[in-house]
């Protein structure tokens, strides 16, 4: 139980910038339903904690691979294979083309303190190298593997820190502060936030960034760099102001599983007759979450409610009224609109959430006869949407 | 996923219990084979010709596979995504409201020549 709590945790911290977050939504919960770390070659771990899907430079790439629509990016184990080698093959490609650039410079070059791309392109060598590690060694160790060597984020954006800073608005540090904003803690990422706000609001590529943080936790540097996003959005930025006004809310939702499994873990804790110290570490990572957290979305996951007591559903429903026709992504010749993907999550957030009676599904059985979920009351019904792929 | 469901189904026999599936296969002629072919017990509405973009499961907000859902015997949602022993304790829970005390032994139904679950 506690590797999936792990996992979940990981998840959260590195969660992706700009990338294709409906992709991201099913991985995250094939992480929160399998009940072990999986490596990533198997075909319901599309993203492991342990796997370096997590550099831009990686994921423009994997990008390409996974234009597909959802069941046919979960059909095949063959194909989710050579989307994972395509992962690992791009950085490992990256990291010989620099050093063999290195070896044909002049000394002077070669000595050049690095740039922000030299940075960016270590940290996807680096990652593709530990995946290197990672599939060789033995599936046992690979848990201790992924704790201990797994490299993290943090120093790569401390490092990218002075250097975006000495130059904020050029279009070469705007990947790299949608990568610290949504991989880093602390200072980078609040700078992160601010430096796009401040140089990059015009950038065709923020509202898609934007988009990509969705699946974040409502981190008070997010949130607030949102907040002034839609505060001065232009007209003609309507797109940014939509999206922006969608993420603020669907943080909310989805960092609700991390919020769960944080707790569960203290409640589970409480409940065993843990020794202290798994308690205290298990109180110590709430508490890790929760301190991250804009006062708002701390006041919601401790009473249910946003901190002027309004509903999370009446606030996206609001959102949804006034953008629902702005376009979230294109996925080929598919358009996903603002409007269909909060009526969805606002169903849900009404509708099927525990302790509320499930609405009644009518349909065709597979032999084509109809029948009804209410059919089986008086039983225990386990509902169970599934799929043979 | 299919070991384990089999393994409710049968040691649930006789039990005020129901697994019902929602499936997101397209292809229904297919899917009636395969569940043939692997002994699905179990009765499941078909989602349609469009698959995971199917009726029930877009009005459900289902995003990820296998969703789960757990009602009790009114039909209010108990628990969601609670898998292996998770949803062996839950069903405990639901069962023994109702009277019917007893202990769900984890474990998975291997069909013969089967090397894992198909999910």
């Amino acid at each position: 139980m506690r590797r999936i709590l792990l996992l979940g945790l990981l998840v959260a911290l590195t969660g992706c910038g700009e990338q294709k977050p409906e992709k991201k939504k099913e991985a995250d919960e094939s992480d929160k339903k399998t009940s072990q770390v999986t490596p990533p070659e198997t075909k319901t771990e599309p993203q492991t904690a342990a796997q370096p899907a997590v550099t831009p430079q990686a994921k423009s790439e994997v990008a390409a691979n996974e234009k597909v629509a959802e069941p046919a990016a979960k059909k095949a184990a063959g194909e989710k294979a050579a989307a994972n080698k395509a992962i690992a093959a791009v950085p490992v490609k990256q990291e010989e083309d620099a050093q063999g650039k290195a070896q044909e410079a002049p000394e002077s070059e070669a000595e050049k303190a690095p740039n922000v791309a030299d940075i960016m392109k270590r940290f996807t060598g680096d990652r593709a190298a530990f995946m290197k590690k990672y599939r060789a060694a033995d599936p046992a160790d690979r848990q201790a593997l992924v704790a201990n060597e797994l490299p993290q984020p943090q120093p790569y954006a401390e490092a990218l820190l002075p250097l975006v800073k000495a130059d904020p608005a050029s279009d070469e540090t705007r990947p790299a502060l949608m990568w610290m904003l949504s991989q880093s803690q602390g200072e980078p990422k609040e700078t992160a936030a601010k430096l796009l706000v401040a140089h990059h609001m015009d950038s065709e590529q923020l509202p898609n960034g934007l988009f990509g943080l969705t699946r974040q936790p409502p981190s008070a540097a997010i949130q607030t760099m949102l907040d002034e996003i839609i505060a001065n959005a232009t007209d003609e930025q309507r797109r940014l102001k939509g999206i922006a006004s969608f993420g603020k809310a669907m943080q909310f939702y989805n960092g609700q599983r991390t919020y769960d499994a944080l707790k569960g873990r203290v409640e589970s804790a409480e409940k065993d007759d843990s020794d202290e110290a798994t308690l205290a570490k298990a109180q110590a990572g709430l508490d890790d979450f929760m301190k991250q957290l804009s006062p708002d979305a701390q006041a919601y996951y401790r009473t249910g409610k946003m901190a002027d007591g309004s509903e999370l559903p009446d606030r996206l429903e609001e959102v949804s009224n006034e953008f629902g026709d702005v376009v979230l992504m294109e996925r080929g010749p598919r358009k996903i609109m603002l409007g269909d993907k909060a009526k969805g999550t606002i169903f849900e957030m009404r509708n099927l959430a525990i302790g509320k009676t499930a609405p009644d599904i009518q349909g065709e059985d597979l032999d084509g006869e109809e029948f009804k979920l209410s059919d089986y009351r008086g039983k225990v019904v386990v509902l169970d949407f599934w799929g043979d792929w | 996923m299919y070991p384990h469901e089999r393994s409710l189904v049968k040691q649930l026999a006789g039990k005020p219990f129901a697994l019902i599936g929602v499936n997101s296969d397209g292809d229904r002629e297919k899917i009636r084979e395969t569940v043939k072919e692997k002994n699905i017990t179990w009765r499941s509405f078909w989602n349609g010709p469009d698959g995971t973009q199917g009726p029930i499961s877009t009005e459900w907000n289902v995003s990820g596979w296998p969703t789960i859902y757990v009602m009790d015997a009114e039909g209010v949602i108990r628990y969601r995504n609670v898998r292996g022993e998770a949803m062996d304790r839950a069903l405990e829970t639901l069962l023994a409201e109702l009277g019917h005390e007893m202990t769900i032994q984890h474990g998975d139904e291997e069909e013969p020549g089967e090397t894992s679950g198909g999910q």
